[in-house]
């Protein structure tokens, strides 16, 4: 890995981290023990570890599960909340702050990291199949602090 | 398949709906246009939730003019100001070029069939002038090949495509079942089936001369300097060399693209000829239909029934069964020529048949008039057939958008890949593409899926171009997504603008180029996106 490419991955992992985590040390450890990992040289297998290490972390500190009870998994099936016509990092981080940890983490990994639903389930230790449901949840739940300006 | 719920849809847009269940999901896109709403609205959330994680600064669903972001990325030339310009100066240079120049001139180099014609002569030329590296490639070809379709297969049995896979397998099982059976290959500089000696199976050679005295059971083909056939060919005959010299008989189907072709033998089936030169002799027989391409035909024998040719200089002197159907800027009937059926001809403005005298021609005879390449200049903007044939090709490409639209809409996405990369990506696939189909149909797959790859190649190469005006024109107007009408008005508006570029004095083929250069880098790209799991209907 050249040395520029490096130093672009290793912000991108901490920006990922510090989404993850909060910043601060924590997600600058995390990234420099991801770069410090062998045959990390490219950006999925690298993301990749640095999701994993922040999940296992925010499992610890009890935030990082997910599930969907029987009442949240029927109500997929009626409509959601209105979608977003303009989003800016602001108000996404705004509205993010305000969602369950485990919640922003999925979303996080999914639209600022693009693992895919593989990933995402061996990351959270559910079936890929829950992943969709898990998301479609999440981006209402998004979509309805973005409506009422990242509050409650 | 009934309309789904938005989960189904998230995932769907995702790309992580199940194989099967996205396959019916693509076909019922097709003819709901509710769904095909709910899928963009899906699509665009992701996008701006992308775009907003990712911090590119301030996202918007919908690309007005006033949002920015997304139109900042539409390049100087997809821009109407742009286009304009860039059209006005090439049509004023052109012009003043053109006028200089001898009539007719233009950049037809850039041509997309002068660059395939172009490639295949550089694989002679390679053959002739470093046989080793023409050897090594085309072991490294077909061991790619190999790798390649392996790759693919297992790939596809991972993803669980069980249906195209298994399908794939019994294509690829079929293919190979024929040609590799009993395939023998002689790769030497002097190859010889001696009078006598009988190949069982199909042979492959190379070599700087190959002569066939005995026998061949299955199919010949041949790439060498020269090849002469003297005894029998039971299959096909398939030739790529300077020079063939029919003397034997050919029980199959010939093809050859050979510079300079003499047949006195006899050619039992179709015979499918792309030479420079022609010369069927007294005593040979086509006896079946003949189809020619060649700059200079001389036609002593007997074509027992249809001739059909492109050709610059006809003479006919021989025989024909049947009908006569020829484009050519020379058309003669000599002393002994005749034709059972009519005779059409299309032969430039003036020009008439040489040698039509009575008697010669049995059927009614029919000569028309073909726009002349060569001395035209820029008159040919003053014909009206000029004209009717750009409205014919626009309306035709039009047909197709639509269908195209309709089966993939995601391919008129106005997104503008790199441009260097994307060219590259479609000069490979319009060059490598045919090269390699080539090599893996006489290596692997055989012939009959090699033709229909060709089948494949020649349809997107015509889609590319339909597809780069579709999306120009989706850049010019920005349609509402998912709307037919909105998005045939700017495909419209792409062909016309596409059509006036194509049809610059000069620069008309350099543009035609780009757009097909492009408009292939679209579609592998866009394939290869398909093939990885990120669906683009």
């Amino acid at each position: 890995m050249s040395e520029r490419s490096e130093a672009g991955l290793r912000a991108e992992v901490e920006r990922l981290c510090a989404r993850l985590l909060g910043a601060g040390a924590a997600a600058a450890g995390t990234a420099a023990g991801v770069l410090e990992t062998p045959g990390c040289a490219a950006r999925r297998p690298a993301l990749v570890e640095a999701s994993r290490a922040c999940v296992a972390q925010l499992r610890r500190a009890g935030s990082g599960s997910l599930h969907l009870d029987p009442g949240e998994a029927a109500d997929l099936e009626k409509p959601g909340p209105p979608r977003p016509v303009a989003l800016t990092a602001e108000e996404l981080a705004r509205a993010l702050a305000a969602l369950p940890r485990a919640e922003a983490a999925l979303l996080t990994l999914r639209y600022q990291a693009e693992l895919d639903y593989d990933d995402l389930a061996r990351l959270f230790d559910v079936e890929r199949d829950r992943i969709g449901p898990l998301l479609l949840h999440a981006r209402r739940a998004l979509r309805a602090r973005l409506a009422t300006g990242g509050s409650g | 398949m009934s309309c789904l719920s938005e989960l189904q849809w998230a995932v769907y847009a995702d790309g992580e709906l199940e194989a099967s269940l996205a396959r019916g999901a693509d076909a019922h896109l097709i003819h709901c246009e509710d769904c095909r709403g709910r899928v963009l609205a899906v699509r665009e959330e992701s996008l701006l939730l992308a775009s907003a994680f990712q911090d590119r600064g301030p996202a918007t669903v919908r690309r007005p003019a006033a949002a920015g972001a997304d139109t900042d990325r539409t390049p100087l030339y997809a821009r109407p100001a742009g286009l304009l310009a860039l059209a006005v100066a090439m049509g004023v240079i052109g012009t003043l070029v053109e006028a200089r120049l001898a009539a007719g001139a233009s950049l037809a180099s850039f041509d997309p069939r002068t660059l395939v014609t172009r490639a295949l002569g550089t694989v002679f030329v390679l053959r002739e002038r470093a046989p080793g590296l023409f050897e090594l490639a085309l072991a490294v070809g077909a061991t790619a090949g190999a790798s390649g379709l392996a790759t693919f297969g297992v790939s596809a049995v991972l993803r669980r495509w069980m249906g195209p896979a298994l399908l794939l397998g019994v294509l690829l099982g079929g293919g190979l079942a024929s040609p590799s059976e009993g395939l023998e290959h002689r790769f030497e500089d002097h190859v010889v089936i001696a009078s006598g000696e009988r190949v069982e199976g199909s042979l492959l050679v190379s070599g700087d001369r190959v002569e066939v005295d005995g026998v061949v059971v299955g199919d010949l083909i041949a790439a060498a300097d020269e090849v002469v056939l003297r005894g029998r060919v039971e299959g096909n005959l398939f030739v790529f060399s300077e020079e063939l010299a029919v003397d034997g008989r050919v029980t199959g189907s010939t093809l050859a693209f050979v510079e300079r072709i003499r047949i006195a033998g006899r050619l039992e089936d179709g015979a499918y000829l792309g030479t420079e030169r022609l010369d069927f002799a007294p005593g040979s027989v086509a006896a079946r239909d003949l189809y020619l391409f060649a700059s200079r035909a001389f036609l002593d024998g007997r074509v027992e029934r249809d001739l059909y040719g492109f050709v610059g200089e006809l003479e006919l002197r021989g025989d024909v069964g049947r009908d006569v159907d020829v484009f050519a800027d020379e058309l003669a009937l000599g002393e002994g020529a005749r034709v059972a059926g009519r005779l059409e001809a299309a032969l430039p403005d003036g020009v008439g048949i040489e040698g039509l005298a009575a008697g010669r021609v049995a059927g009614e005879v029919e000569v028309s008039p073909h726009p002349h390449s060569r001395g035209e200049g820029l008159e040919r903007y003053a014909t009206p057939r000029f004209w009717v044939k750009l409205a014919i090709r626009i309306t035709a490409a039009f047909l197709f958008g639509m269908l195209l639209y309709a089966l993939a809409p995601g391919l008129f996405r106005p997104e503008w890949p790199a441009a260097v990369r994307t060219l590259g990506l479609g000069l490979l696939v319009l060059v490598g593409a045919p090269v390699l189909l080539v090599l893996l149909g006489v290596t692997l797959v055989g012939l009959p899926v090699a033709v229909l790859g060709l089948f494949a190649w020649v349809t997107a190469l015509y889609a590319a171009g339909v597809l780069v005006a579709g999306r120009l024109g989706a850049a010019l107007l920005d349609p509402e997504p998912g709307s037919q009408r909105a998005f045939g008005l700017a495909l419209l508006v792409g062909l016309l603008v596409l059509a006036v570029g194509a049809s610059l004095p000069f620069f008309g083929p350099l543009v035609r180029a780009v757009a097909a250069l492009g408009g292939l880098g679209i579609l592998a790209q866009a394939a290869r996106e398909r093939f990885e799991g990120r669906a683009v209907a």
